[in-house]
């Protein structure tokens, strides 16, 4: 058995005695039992917490005086501090700071007329209000209120917040809640996962094929540029696609203020939709084309020697004829090559910098476009701004970092994998995608249309 | 100087240009075509319905409106969400405080987290002291919780004082029939259905009749209770299809009731209930990881959280390791729910959600004979509070393994006296009298079980106790 194989039978045995572990710490206890349980409903405020808590009062069995399995007000009076001391230690709310809410305990009126009792009481109910000086931020919730050795117990906990609701089962193994992070939408799990998908989409993007605006400034100040230019180029690219995007989704809140949103939406849908379908079949034609175009060029050799990179700029450098062109007025892709200034050896200047980078980010790249239009279409134009953000960041920090790359290192620029043929078709790929997705907006679209009719 | 010829890639022939507009656009009409139709959600079920077996009325007619994520948590949460808000700003309300525990208690059916009932329990009860005069809403969940803890006798009671009869005779079906009051029960059925003619009134009709033994008619009244079925009654939809399920099963009619069961589950993905009956209808088959991966379903509800079914889960896996011949594995899982299910057979709550009949069937199954004492005294105490054939046949099991004969003769006659025909109780009646020495007695309740169900065999007896529904 060579080395490799028993490391790799080691590593897979280290995994499933990892992954057993972690089962075994993991993995739910099993169901309640009457006795065990406990029920807590949680209302947040601003700077202040109330819990009812129903719990075994066999916990508490040193303030339950006439030993009848239930705390009265009076016995709640009596023993008010032991009481508030053993759930300030048990049932621990704290915020960002670590610092604990100031508890106050008030009982329940509970307890049923004798013709409905029917079994002894087990259980206790009080309300726990936590307050602190200010309003409150990092919340959590700190649970070890549960029969000793008893691993069945379980708390469960309903939160509400803002009208939302949410529940989660304290357990022995399951004893810490983040409640703020958990209620609010924005702070969810799955949005942030949503945000850092849109940077990362937008970084990706970035380096697809189309999107050589930086690439071609940096490349064309040539060796007069700094990475001052290739800076400034990237960021005002990202800042005015970013401005050109966000133009969009103000002018759909704006129409959301006049005009019912449940009206409204899916005509904005119908419409995002439409426009996505738009832009990617111009995005299929354009990209066909210029995947045809780029063939041609390479098959004609004889003709003019043509750098036809996508990513780089359309340079012809026509040794057999020995002339220029005028490459201002030569556009091959409307939104994305600009010959830029400094291609003719004028001099780099901030303006005409600033002009480029304003150039290459004033049409809407489609993928923010099919971001933005497709959380409108669900009715989430904010969180679809938050992305749009996120995603021109990540989109800028790819941009700045090529450019940057490309001034201290040109050679690098030369490699860049536009050449392969699987590059060149994904362009095309990603076009069809676009055009898919606009057909399912404007299909949900007409749907909810004709629903409302 | 334009290149005008190769710009415009005027030299790619014509044809070559068309084929890629077909292979483009041809898709592309297509999917627009066909998603952009009205119907196009009723043509996509319709499709999943022609491979769905069941003919009307077993089979649900409306598919069409099913929601297409079929969570009733979801709606449910957000009725409890809606009343906590209700409560906080009318703090001394108490009909506010009553929807908020019914609202609790439905959480707790379907979700099975005993939690739920504890809510729903103590939120009546502060529902009761606000308003304590004309709150039937309040009684009735508090008899609801009742009855799920097995406290029969005092679901019963808290019954009779709801003021609403149709609510109070609604009350009193399930708990007389775990009591063996099967008269009772049964006239108490029969007034809802007057009352009502609703699915559920009907449903439980049937379930009378089938535990009095009257087959035909029990069968009859699962059929109106389909034929009365309404759109958007998921639960009850579920429930009578997956009851209808077990009826057939206990026959050996396994065709139907996989059938139905899968129904079921197509009205409701993660109905435990029909999850587990299936995955012991695969264990009669002998198809052990179909019945593991269907235990493994409902392991994984959408919220993860452990559920009052948790140890017969572990029974029931318990079972595919013994019948595959894994003695050691099966009795690993039949020491984990053991584990749970003597948390619950403790004190004062001691017959709480069932546990102790739980208990003395693990044991019997697991079969040391250190374990019969015990899962005898806990049959005997079982007996305090339910009373119905399946929990005699459970003593009378226990009685046979602790060699007390006699006493298991009388405890199966009880049973059979019930007038349930479940074949199970007739090949228990059919050992103790062979063991009794009563060979004919023995033969003719053999023929009787096999009457019932031609295909009951050794395998059938071994998981007979791992079915999931009323009575079970």
């Amino acid at each position: 058995m060579n080395s490799t194989l028993r490391r790799s039978i080691s590593l897979a045995l280290l995994f499933c005695c990892t992954a057993v572990l972690v089962w075994l710490t993991a993995a739910a206890p099993s169901q309640a039992h009457w006795a065990d349980m406990a029920a807590a409903e949680v209302i947040v405020h601003q700077s202040d917490v109330q819990i009812t808590l129903t719990f075994p009062t066999g916990l508490t069995v040193f303030a339950d005086d006439d030993r009848n399995g239930q705390l009265s007000a009076a016995e709640i009076q009596a023993h008010a501090e032991p009481l508030q001391d053993f759930f300030n230690q048990k049932v621990r709310l704290t915020d960002s700071k670590n610092q604990s809410g100031r508890l106050t305990i008030q009982p329940i009126e509970g307890g049923l007329p004798p013709t409905l009792q029917l079994a002894p009481d087990t259980h206790s109910t009080l309300r726990l209000n936590y307050a602190w000086a200010e309003s409150v931020q990092g919340l959590q919730m700190h649970y070890t209120l549960f029969l000793p050795g008893v691993a069945t117990a379980s708390c469960l906990t309903t939160i509400l917040q803002s009208g939302q609701l949410k529940t989660f089962v304290f357990t022995p193994n399951r004893q810490t809640l983040a409640l703020v992070p958990g209620l609010n939408d924005w702070m969810t799990g799955s949005v942030w996962l949503a945000i850092v998908g849109a940077f990362c989409w937008g970084a990706i993007h970035s380096m697809s094929p189309g999107h050589g605006k930086t690439i071609v400034g940096a490349y064309l100040v040539g060796e007069r540029a700094t990475p001052k230019h290739a800076l400034l180029l990237a960021l005002t690219a990202t800042v005015t696609h970013t401005i050109g995007v966000f133009a969009l989704g103000f002018a759909t809140l704006f129409a959301a203020q006049s005009v019912l949103p449940a009206q409204l939406y899916p005509w904005l849908s119908l419409i995002s939709g439409i426009l996505v379908i738009a832009i990617g079949l111009n995005l299929l034609v354009s990209r066909l084309r210029r995947n045809r175009h780029a063939h041609h060029h390479h098959h004609h050799p004889d003709h003019s020697v043509h750098t036809h990179d996508p990513e780089i700029a359309h340079v012809h450098a026509h040794h057999t004829h020995n002339h220029t062109h005028n490459h201002h007025l030569h556009e091959h892709d409307r939104s994305h090559f600009y010959l830029p200034p400094g291609a003719d050896g004028s001099p780099v200047t901030w303006r005409s910098l600033i002009g480029l980078g304003i150039s290459g980010g004033l049409v809407p790249c489609p993928a923010a476009l099919v971001l933005l239009l497709s959380t409108i279409a669900l009715g989430q134009v904010a969180l679809g701004l938050v992305l749009v953000l996120a995603f021109s960041l990540g989109l800028a920090g790819v941009l700045t970092g090529l450019g940057l790359l490309l001034v201290y290192a040109k050679q690098l620029f030369k490699w860049m994998p536009s050449q392969i043929r699987v590059v060149k078709i994904v362009p095309a790929i990603s076009a069809v995608c676009i055009a898919l997705v606009g057909f399912g907006i404007s299909t949900r679209a007409l749907f909810q249309l004709l629903h409302q009719v | 100087m334009k290149q005008a010829g190769v710009h415009t890639g005027e030299n790619r022939s014509p044809g070559k240009r068309r084929w890629v507009w077909f292979g483009v656009c041809i898709p592309l009409t297509s999917a627009l075509l066909i998603v952009s139709q009205v119907d196009v959600r009723s043509r996509f079920q319709l499709a999943d319905q022609t491979f769905r077996r069941l003919e009307a009325p077993h089979r649900y007619a409306f598919s069409e409106s099913l929601p297409r994520i079929r969570d009733l948590t979801v709606g449910i949460e957000q009725e409890i969400g809606f009343y906590q808000e209700r409560v906080r700003q009318n703090p001394e309300g108490g009909l506010d405080r009553a929807a908020l525990a019914v609202a609790y208690l439905k959480m707790a059916r379907i979700s099975s987290e005993g939690n739920w009932y504890l809510l729903a329990d103590q939120t009546a009860q502060q529902s009761l002291a606000k308003l304590p005069f004309n709150n039937d809403e309040a009684v009735s969940v508090l008899a609801r919780v009742a009855e799920a803890r097995h406290d029969f006798a005092g679901a019963l009671r808290l019954a009779q004082q709801v003021s609403d009869p149709k609510e109070s005779i609604a009350l009193q079906v399930t708990p007389n029939l775990a009591l063996g009051e099967l008269a009772a029960a049964s006239q108490a059925a029969d007034a809802l259905v007057e009352t009502t003619l609703s699915m559920s009134a009907f449903t439980l009709q049937a379930l009378v009749r089938e535990a009095q033994g009257r087959d035909q008619e029990a069968l009859q009244s699962f059929q109106q209770a389909l034929a009365v079925e309404e759109a958007g009654d998921l639960s009850n939809s579920a429930r009578t299809r997956m009851l209808l399920g077990r009826f057939y099963y206990e026959r050996g009619q396994l065709e139907s009731a996989e059938a139905l069961y899968r129904e079921a589950l197509h009205i409701l993905p993660q109905n435990a209930q029909a999850l587990m009956n299936l995955a012991q209808l695969k264990l009669r088959q002998r198809q052990y990881r179909a019945a593991e991966r269907l235990y493994a379903d409902v392991i994984a509800s959408p919220q993860g959280n452990p559920t009052v079914f948790t140890p017969l889960i572990l029974r029931g896996q318990a079972q595919i390791k013994a019948l595959q011949g894994d003695r050691t594995g099966a009795v690993q899982d039949w020491d984990a729910a053991e584990a749970l299910l003597r948390q619950g057979v403790v004190g004062a709550e001691a017959g709480a959600f069932g546990h102790r009949r739980d208990l003395a069937r693990l044991l019997l199954e697991r079969g040391r004979s250190s374990d019969i004492a015990e899962a005898v005294a806990l049959m005997q105490a079982e007996l305090q509070i339910r009373r119905d054939a399946s929990t005699f046949d459970t003593y009378a099991w226990a009685l046979s393994r602790a060699g007390r004969w006699q006493e298991a003769r009388q405890a199966i006659q009880a049973a059979i006296a019930t007038g349930t025909r479940a074949p199970v109780l007739f090949d228990r009646a059919a050992a103790i009298e062979r063991a009794l020495g009563n060979t004919a007695l023995a033969n003719a309740y053999s023929r009787i079980a096999r009457d019932i169900d031609p295909t009951f065999d050794q395998q059938v007896r071994q998981i007979s106790g791992l079915g999931s529904g009323l009575g079970s």
